[in-house]
């Protein structure tokens, strides 16, 4: 098939739309680029298109369902993963109440939570706005762990700034353990009642449960209504109240005039010309093929796969693949460090009303003193994960039937809440995005994902489990429902590092901007530029904050003729 | 309580044995049961799509109703709640000669009622669930208990 070059001129084509690429659209369309922005999903319409409009809402699909793997178009090879330490097989996951731990020798294959749509991942999140600590962008001279950052928490600071005014972060600005800062866009939630139980715990325990901040508006920003505290963040805001990035950055961008946006355009390969840039951007939509032309490409599809479409787009002249000098794109991944335990109180709690994930333990952000934990992490409290969240998902994971079993439904249903830990990985060229010899239906190889663990994760999701599991004997829970750690089951919510930034060609895929060190006018723009995971806080607002940066200066480099 | 199933793709021996399943695995006590949410005529529904599923239900409920002669009843339906429990639970560990329909029905008719009866408006009531069609204005002040029965 022969592609059809786009006859329109644009200074921009962004691939991906997720939290990297509409924030980098938003940026290049408000300086005055003409921006054309490719995803490969559709765009979703909160009081149509998601499902918990509907009492039965628990057996809908989720809107974006069809679009994650291992349910949708696959891009990984399903495979077991990595051998487990048996010295940790107390981390091991049981998933149903009384259930005996299952000895398993290989981690579960490895799960993308990814999904294609306008405003990506977003689409699905539940919020989290962080700005990572300062700690965290110098953990190798602070605390010998994994590699400082190419730049500082105060160059990212006025970008911080702007994406949480973009998306109208409600938050508390006393918080000790970041950065001083000015107030939030809009005002902190109230903890919900089940964090101000969990609060009570952990004051116990001398920790601090503090109000998280997130990109749930608490007033109205740009005609949205404010957030309804549904806890439906994942299944998609039927408000439009969540800032997701199709509402926010996107509509940003699309009111300037110069964002041209073409859902359902699956990007194949990267065309290189004989001057070394990137000269066409070959995409599939519906049946056709075209090639679209840019002075820039800014490349936003995450950390699995921005790489794949790197090294998948190899040519004699560059036979490992695009940007790839280094031989570092796909290795560093980062995959998500987390534990996790349901529990019950012997009361209602209702934690499934309020913001899914509305609070957050900063104590242990900072590696341990002692040296035993050199990951930082956070505690946090979900009444949604973990499986038990209406009463459909609670009905199924209780065993048994009858008088018993409604018995315990009313027991159980609304007084469960999940205490989890995420921590941050140690960063390590073995655990890798690769290509595989199998490809998918467009003819672009799958991947297969390398990615075990050190001894030091290792330790980081002991401690995160030991330390739920003591929270919550703290505040009063009763049972311990189920644990689950990603010793053995992999998530990837939090994912990056695969084509990290750095100053040292030899060391990093792109620079402080995300510009390619071997490409000049290639960037990226999305977690796979992230060399570490902020010790624990959620990656969203620094990808935003990043694009906006790299933005900045591909405009900056346009005005220079630098491009 | 909600009306009983029209005729369908299941006859009205096995309708009976689909209602006194429902109702042993949802059961109406000091709140409404399986039959008051209409379990069975959602169930019957979802089968004049699912073909496979029906194919699945004939044989199960088929299976039960040899299983309660065996027992001594004329039928699954005659059986009191006990003894319906008990043969409902042997299927979870493969009655009979059929061991794989057995495990496969149990599990399927289980997981069909509950998500039924937990998704009705009825069901959710017993627990004092509110879908969040209009948020959770309240989601920082102490639960209100879930209403009590015939409230």
């Amino acid at each position: 098939m022969i592609a059809a070059t786009k006859q329109e001129a644009f200074d921009a084509v962004v691939v991906g739309s997720g939290a990297g690429g509409g924030f980098a659209a938003m940026g290049l369309a408000e300086a005055g680029m003409r921006v054309l922005l490719l995803e490969r999903g559709r765009s979703f319409e909160p009081a149509r298109d998601f499902p918990m409009n509907h009492p039965d809402w628990e057996l809908r699909p989720r809107a974006f369902r069809d679009t994650e793997t291992p349910t949708g178009d696959a891009s990984i090879v399903l495979e077991e993963g990595a051998l487990l330490d048996q010295r940790y097989a107390h981390l091991a996951s049981s998933s149903r109440p009384s259930e005996a731990l299952k000895p398993r020798s290989r981690r579960a294959p490895f799960r993308y939570e990814r999904v294609f749509g306008l405003g990506g991942t977003t689409l699905h999140y539940q919020g989290e706005a962080h700005r990572f600590p300062d700690h965290a962008f110098r953990p190798a001279s602070l605390y010998g762990f994994g590699v400082d950052w190419p730049l500082s928490h105060g160059d990212l600071a006025p970008y911080y700034e702007r994406a949480e005014h973009v998306l109208g972060v409600a938050g508390d600005p006393a918080n000790p353990f970041k950065p001083p800062r000015g107030p939030f866009p809009t005002p902190a939630h109230r903890l919900s009642y089940a964090s101000q139980r969990i609060a009570a715990g952990a004051a116990k325990l001398g920790w601090a449960l503090l109000p998280n901040s997130l990109a749930l508006p608490t007033r109205s920003v740009d005609g949205r209504r404010p957030c309804q505290r549904s806890g439906g963040c994942a299944q998609g805001c039927i408000f439009g109240a969540k800032s997701s990035v199709d509402l926010t950055a996107i509509r940003r961008a699309e009111r300037t005039g110069r964002l041209q946006v073409e859902t359902g355009s699956r990007v194949l390969a990267l065309e290189m010309g004989h001057d070394g840039r990137v000269a066409g951007i070959l995409y599939r939509r519906a049946n056709s093929l075209y090639r679209a032309r840019a002075r820039v490409t800014v490349l936003a599809m995450g950390a699995v796969e921005t790489p794949r479409l790197l090294l998948a787009s190899r040519s004699a002249s560059q036979p490992y693949g695009i940007a790839n000098s280094s031989g570092l794109v796909g290795r560093f991944l980062l995959e998500t460090l987390l534990s996790e335990v349901t529990v019950r109180f012997d009361e209602r709690i209702d934690a499934y009303k309020g913001p899914p994930i509305d609070s957050r333990i900063w104590n242990f952000s900072r590696p341990s003193l002692d040296g035993s934990v050199r990951s930082g992490y956070v505690l946090g409290v979900s009444g949604t994960l973990g499986g038990f969240h209406g009463p459909i998902s609670h009905a199924l994971l209780l065993p048994g039937l009858g008088r018993a079993h409604k018995d315990a439904m009313r027991s159980h249903f609304g007084a469960v809440v999940t205490l989890f830990g995420i921590a941050e990985q140690e960063p390590r060229a073995g655990n890798r995005v690769t290509l595989a010899d199998t490809k998918d239906s467009d003819g672009v190889p799958l991947v297969r994902i390398e990615s075990a663990h050190s001894e030091t994760d290792l330790l980081a999701l002991d401690a995160m489990l030991a330390r739920a599991k003591e929270l919550a004997r703290s505040s009063g829970a009763v049972e311990v429902l189920r644990q689950a750690t990603t010793y053995d089951l992999p998530a990837a919510t939090h994912v990056g590092g695969s084509c990290r930034m750095g100053t040292d060609p030899r060391a990093s895929v792109v620079t402080a901007y995300g510009r390619s060190h071997d490409v000049q006018n290639l960037f990226i723009a999305d977690a796979s530029v992230l060399p570490g995971q902020g010790a624990g806080d959620s990656p969203s607002l620094s990808i935003q904050a990043l694009a906006l940066r790299t933005a900045e200066h591909i405009v900056t480099l346009a005005r220079r003729r630098e491009l | 309580m909600a009306q009983s199933p029209t005729p369908g793709p299941l006859d009205a021996a096995s309708l009976a044995t689909l209602e006194a399943v429902a109702d042993s695995i949802v059961p109406r006590d000091q709140d409404p049961g399986a039959l008051d949410a209409g379990v069975p005529t959602l169930i019957i529904a979802h089968l004049t799509t699912h073909p496979s599923a029906l194919t699945l239900y004939r044989a199960g409920l088929g299976l039960l109703e040899g299983l309660a002669r065996r027992a001594g009843a004329s039928s699954f339906q005659a059986l009191d709640g006990p003894g319906r429990e008990r043969i409902l639970l042997s299927l979870a560990s493969g009655a009979g000669d059929s061991r794989g329909l057995a495990e496969e029905f149990f599990i399927r008719v289980r997981r069909d009622v509950l998500a039924f009866y937990w998704g009705s408006v009825v069901g959710q009531g017993t627990v004092g669930y509110r879908p969040p069609v209009a948020g959770y204005s309240e989601y920082a002040d102490p639960p209100a208990r879930p209403r009590g029965p015939g409230q």
